[in-house]
């Protein structure tokens, strides 16, 4: 029971600092900038694209503001938002031990395994935020900017607003277990250094190499281990009926990176010493 | 200094999740189903009819050509070349550099893994849908009215088939809109239509075997094992997986002499019998796309456009371009077609790119284009010959 309660103030406390930190808000603005930039530029181009050009639903964000959203979520997923994702896991452990807080928090009676979970709960909350944050600017700079109606879908079919909202919300969903996978390996560099900007760096790093390789076709037996493998599959969500085997396959994935890296950095963090 | 035990869960985790990889396939052939002979197999794929069934069709082709980047290689200038010297309607085959098109998609289908849903439902409905990167193309029959929507250019076109009472004239009617998704690069062959075909080969010159009882797609089947035993053919085997309770072909997989990895495969992925959401089955186009009525006379003149087919294994040979008499020499596994000469609207400038031309070999008496399960033959004299043979036996049948 004291565990439990512990536990509970411990990842509150550790929401608290992260979304009270300039930062946190930093990020999650210039996330919606990614929608409303799109949404202006589309807006006073005057140019019509055809359709098919430019990137996918592009075309379509000025017959249906919804589209926003999807198409900032496209945008934003090889970048930008790994490279905030990054920070955050980057920053968990390295952040506290170059600040030197890492030993007070120690020093409470919290097992290292307990931080390292509350650390990674809250980096996931933050994915969360940062996702719904782009599909929701999105929308609203979408419907400010340009008619709303019903979606077209992929396959041709439309469906109504209250189920294109649902679906907009699965998008999003799937984009933050995408992320997943990529936190825990942040949270894994994140326990080998004391300098968060080196975590913060080599977690995009890998987040490039991983997706590079995933366009190499003669490693093509690598791509579905490849974290980043299923990220642009959410288009997946966007057919009728709603295709929810790449999303399986996602969840799967990036459950095993989770594991996997989850572990290490037990391993290493219950075995370091603590220093700084 | 000994290693701490809390490093154990970072063995163990990595040990599971491998076992687990290497396990879980291993799963798929601990079947066990009543013994049945080669013929016996055959009577129960042919007395199959599944009329209602949804599900998900992946095909992987392997054919053992350089993987294209067309829009890494093919440069703006080069796009912009083309489109001058092509005739109009051919701007299709221009290589746009992000833009997929008939070519690239025709180029894929022989080195790429694809994703078809397919959703039937009695006999005259029908909704195949091929599920692209952030995108889909999509074909829908309904009774006499079919529609084919792409999703990326946001076109559609309708049309009807007349509803014949004659059987033998509504399966011609079908298989017009099959040819004509296929010129659109709308390939929407299942596993069962790859197996009549291969069945239709066998012959006198191949053997029949079972093989392995195994599942595909949750089902249990059994594995139809055909060998050409003639020396001059590519293919090594096929491999039928036949549905053990209704006798539906749920993969196909085509082994080619000149590799180990099947160079094609086609199968469920899922699948489930019985009714499917009639909803699927009505059509109607989004606003802002661009409809185009099917008029069937353009059918000829469409398949007179259509420029060669890279997956001839799969097709009959009259699917060839009429004008261009396509002559079939030889006889199953062994069948050659021949064409007098290119058709007239390949741009020859195609076959002087160097990407194309990289794609060709020189050999005594012409070029030959050399996949997994198809040479094609092009003479010095401008002939063209094509089969799942040996260049040695294309050369022959050419003298």
């Amino acid at each position: 029971m004291f565990a439990k309660s512990l536990s509970m103030s411990l990842m509150l406390s550790e929401l608290r600092v992260m979304f009270t930190r300039r930062r946190t808000w930093a990020m999650l603005a210039a996330i919606a900038l990614i929608p409303i930039l799109l949404a202006l530029a589309v807006a006073l181009t005057a140019e019509e694209l055809a359709p098919g050009e430019g990137p996918p639903f592009l075309s379509q964000v000025t017959q249906n503001g919804l589209f926003t959203g999807f198409t900032a979520t496209l945008l934003a997923l090889p970048l930008f938002l790994p490279l905030t994702i990054a920070v955050v896991a980057g920053d968990t452990i390295a952040g506290e031990a170059s600040l030197g807080t890492l030993r007070y928090l120690l020093i409470a009676p919290v097992g290292r395994l307990r931080l390292l979970v509350v650390k990674y709960i809250g980096t996931v909350v933050f994915a969360l935020a940062a996702t719904f944050t782009l599909m929701i600017a999105g929308i609203i700079i979408g419907s400010i900017l340009f008619p709303i109606g019903p979606v077209t879908l992929l396959s041709g079919d439309q469906i109504s607003l209250a189920e294109s909202v649902w679906r907009m919300a699965v998008v999003a969903f799937y984009t933050t277990v995408s992320m997943t996978g990529i936190l825990a390996i942040g949270l894994f560099i994140s326990t080998l250094t004391t300098v968060p900007v080196g975590a913060m760096a080599a977690t995009v790093v890998l987040t490039g190499v991983s997706q590079i390789l995933d366009n190499l076709p003669q490693l093509s037996w690598l791509h579905e281990w490849l974290f980043t493998h299923y990220w642009l599959d959410f288009a997946d969500i966007l057919r009728q009926p709603i295709e929810l085997g790449s999303f399986a396959s996602n969840a799967l994935l990036q459950l095993g990176y989770v594991a996997v890296f989850g572990a290490l950095a037990y391993s290493r963090f219950s075995t370091k010493d603590i220093l700084s | 200094m000994r290693i701490s035990k809390k490093w154990i869960p970072s063995i163990a985790v990595p040990a599971v999740i491998a076992v687990g990889a290497v396990a879980l396939p291993l799963q798929a052939n601990a079947v066990d189903l009543p013994d049945l002979s080669a013929n016996e197999v055959m009577v129960l794929m042919q007395q199959g009819e599944v009329q209602s069934f949804s599900g998900t069709i992946v095909k992987v082709s392997d054919m053992g050509l350089p993987a294209l980047e067309f829009s890494s290689m093919v440069s703006e200038d080069m796009v912009a070349e083309m489109e001058e010297k092509m005739p109009e309607e051919f701007a299709d085959f221009v290589p746009a550099v992000i833009e997929s098109n008939t070519l690239t998609q025709a180029l894929e289908l022989i080195s790429g893994t694809h994703k078809v849903r397919i959703y039937t439902s009695g006999v005259d409905k029908l909704r195949a849908q091929i599920l692209d990167p952030m995108a889909q193309r999509d074909l829908i029959v309904n009774g006499d009215e079919f529609w084919i929507y792409d999703s990326q250019m946001a076109t559609a076109v309708n049309g009807t088939i007349e509803m014949e009472a004659d059987p033998a004239k509504q399966e011609e009617a079908e298989k017009a809109i099959a040819d004509y998704a296929a010129s659109i690069a709308l390939d929407i062959n299942s596993p069962e239509a790859i197996a009549d075909y291969l069945v239709s080969m066998i012959g006198d010159t191949s053997n029949l075997s079972v093989g392995t009882d195994h599942s595909v797609a949750g089902r249990t089947a059994y594995e139809l094992i055909l060998t050409p035993n003639v020396e001059e053919s590519l293919i090594e085997q096929a491999k039928l997986s036949i549905d053990s309770e209704t006798g539906m072909p749920l993969k196909v997989e085509v082994f080619s002499t000149n590799q180990v990895d099947a160079a094609m495969s086609v199968g469920f992925e899922s699948i489930s019998f019985g009714e499917v959401d009639q909803s699927l089955f009505d059509f109607t186009p989004p606003a802002g796309t661009e409809v185009t009525t099917f008029d069937p006379s353009e059918l000829e003149a469409l398949l007179g456009d259509y420029e060669g087919d890279y997956e001839s294994l799969e097709k009959d040979p009259s699917d060839y371009p009429e004008m261009n008499q396509p002559e079939i020499l030889g006889s199953d596994w062994l069948s050659v077609v021949r064409l007098a000469a290119l058709p007239s609207d390949i741009p020859t400038d195609l076959m002087a790119n160097e990407l194309f031309g990289d794609m060709f070999t020189e050999v005594a008496g012409g070029r030959v284009l050399s996949t997994a399960l198809v040479n094609v033959l092009i003479t010095d004299s401008g002939e063209v010959y094509m089969g799942a043979v040996t260049i040695e036996h294309l050369l022959s049948v050419a003298k």
